[in-house]
């Protein structure tokens, strides 16, 4: 691999499946995916990899769910039993009930919101962000507000059960 | 500076201002106490925030480099499980003799068919339908051995072979009266434990080892994550692609297996059993195959199929056009 999409690779490879985690919430659906990110930049050789890189990363997410969903329509044949809703209060303590309220959290979020909120977490600056999302720079900050506010009061409302408390406890 | 808005605030404890603007900002919270207050709290919401995005973070570090060699056997043999669940719904009553089937079982070596279809069965003969429905995989890894393929459809097995098993159930909430699935699922262990003793002496029946009293896989077992899993396999997890996956447990009861859950639909699971090939014997279900078939084809509950390296259940009102989905889904 080139030097440079060597450098990148090492520094954004972790970011890029972390971010592509919270997409899939697969973790090995993940590394693939980011894997072939890579190979396709190796292949196109883009001007900015890193912004690019999520760009691409975003769009095979996208385009995975859509068609886990449309498998997912022809399934409605199966029968099955309702999900037990919402956690025991021994699970509360869970790491994975705990992943998948944080999951169930972002999905409260806008679809725009939600983007900003993990490519900023991938470590994009607002630069690469307005960019990647077509913001204008200054809606980058506004956006992360708004993302930021709206995950800890959903996370908070699924932990306790009650409307947006602010002194939810979200300590891992 | 009139008051600071939440972008500005958040840009700023971001580090995201220029500097101009950054001197602008700490000039205005030098001079004005309830915008120095919404800093703090908004620099508090981040430090939530980030801790929260910490949660969502994928349990497996990431690994640079990752290994597709088991990649194609897995898609194929999750597809082919499933070809068969169909197919042997449709079979009639006659379960194979097990030493026969062992034998025809090592000496096939059949490439795969391209076309993924329900198998219909003469006789006593998975081990051929099964041959007939292989699909053909979605990638190619390169260093695919040649007998893997024939792994998968007979159940030949290499010593480095890992044997995926697929199993489908509703997730049944606590008082769920389904005694059809109960009974269904109570009555193929007898037959696990008379496969256990017809299997060879060495090796292990994976039907008695894989199944409590109650039939369910793993429901209790251990979460683990997908490195570990990894280091216990030997080789990459067996995953139907496109479905999340749930979580991954690992077997305490015996070393070197794990089942992977992958989210169907809403209530339906999907779990692969799967370990390492000296974990599992060549256990064939022939009497397990004779239990179920004691089952109403028409309120069909339960499966139970070892079929080489592959170990098959379903559990729940699954109708065939479901399967047939499934089958579709898994290819």
């Amino acid at each position: 691999m080139p030097d440079d999409l060597a450098d990148v690779y090492r520094t954004t490879y972790p970011a890029l499946v972390r971010f592509l985690y919270r997409k899939v919430w697969d973790a090995e659906r993940a590394e693939d995916l980011a894997q072939e990110a890579f190979s396709r930049a190796l292949a196109h050789r883009p001007e900015n990899p890193r912004g690019w890189l999520f760009v691409v990363a975003a769009n095979m997410a996208r385009d995975e769910a859509r068609r886990a969903a449309r498998e997912r329509r022809h399934l409605t044949l199966l029968a099955g039993e309702p999900k037990n809703e919402g956690p025991s209060p021994e699970e509360a303590l869970d790491d994975e009930s705990r992943r998948r309220q944080v999951r169930e959290a972002l999905e409260t979020l806008t679809p725009r919101d939600r983007e900003v909120l993990l490519l900023w977490d991938a470590g994009l600056s607002y630069d690469d962000i307005a960019a990647q999302t077509g913001l204008a720079r200054t809606a980058v900050g506004t956006t992360l507000a708004r993302a930021r506010r709206r995950l800890v009061e959903a996370y908070g409302r699924a932990r306790t059960g009650s409307t947006g408390s602010e002194e939810a406890n979200v300590a891992p | 500076m009139s008051h600071l808005d939440d972008g500005m605030l958040h840009a700023y404890l971001d580090g995201e201002l220029s500097a101009v603007e950054r001197a602008r900002v700490e000039a205005h919270l030098a001079e004005c106490d309830p915008c120095r207050e919404r800093l703090a709290e908004e620099r508090s919401l981040i430090e939530r925030a980030d801790r929260l995005l910490s949660l969502a973070a994928p349990p497996v570090p990431a690994a640079l480099r990752r290994r597709r060699r088991w990649w194609v056997p897995s898609a194929w043999a999750a597809s082919i499980a499933m070809a068969f669940i169909g197919g042997w719904l449709l079979r009639p009553r006659n379960p194979p003799p097990p030493v026969t089937e062992t034998a025809e079982i090592r000496d096939a070596a059949a490439p795969p068919a391209p076309q993924l279809a329900v198998a219909q069965e003469s006789g006593g003969r998975p081990a051929n339908a099964e041959r007939r429905q292989a699909s053909l995989p979605r990638r190619a890894p390169a260093p695919m051995p040649a007998d893997t393929q024939a792994t998968i459809t007979t159940g030949a097995i290499p010593a480095e072979e890992q044997q995926p098993v697929v199993r489908t159930t509703p997730r049944l909430t606590p008082g769920t009266s389904q005694p059809v699935l109960r009974g269904a699922a109570a009555a193929p262990e007898p037959a696990a434990k008379v496969a256990v003793a017809q299997a060879p002496a060495p090796m292990v029946s994976r039907q008695a080892l894989a199944f409590g009293p109650d039939g369910e896989i793993g429901t209790s077992w251990p979460v683990i994550t997908a490195a570990p899993a990894r280091n216990l396999l030997g080789a990459d997890l067996v995953k139907i692609p496109g479905l999340p996956v749930r979580d991954i447990r690992q077997d305490p009861r015996m070393n070197g297996q794990v089942v992977v859950d992958q989210e169907v639909a809403d209530g339906v699971v999907i779990q692969l059993l799967q370990g390492r090939s000296d974990a599992y014997g060549l256990a064939t279900a022939a009497d397990s195959i004779g239990r179920s078939s004691e089952m109403s084809l028409a309120r069909e509950s339960s499966l139970k199929r070892n079929v080489g390296p592959l170990w098959v259940r379903i559990s729940g009102p699954l109708s065939n056009d479901s399967l047939l989905k499934l089958l579709q889904l898994a290819r």
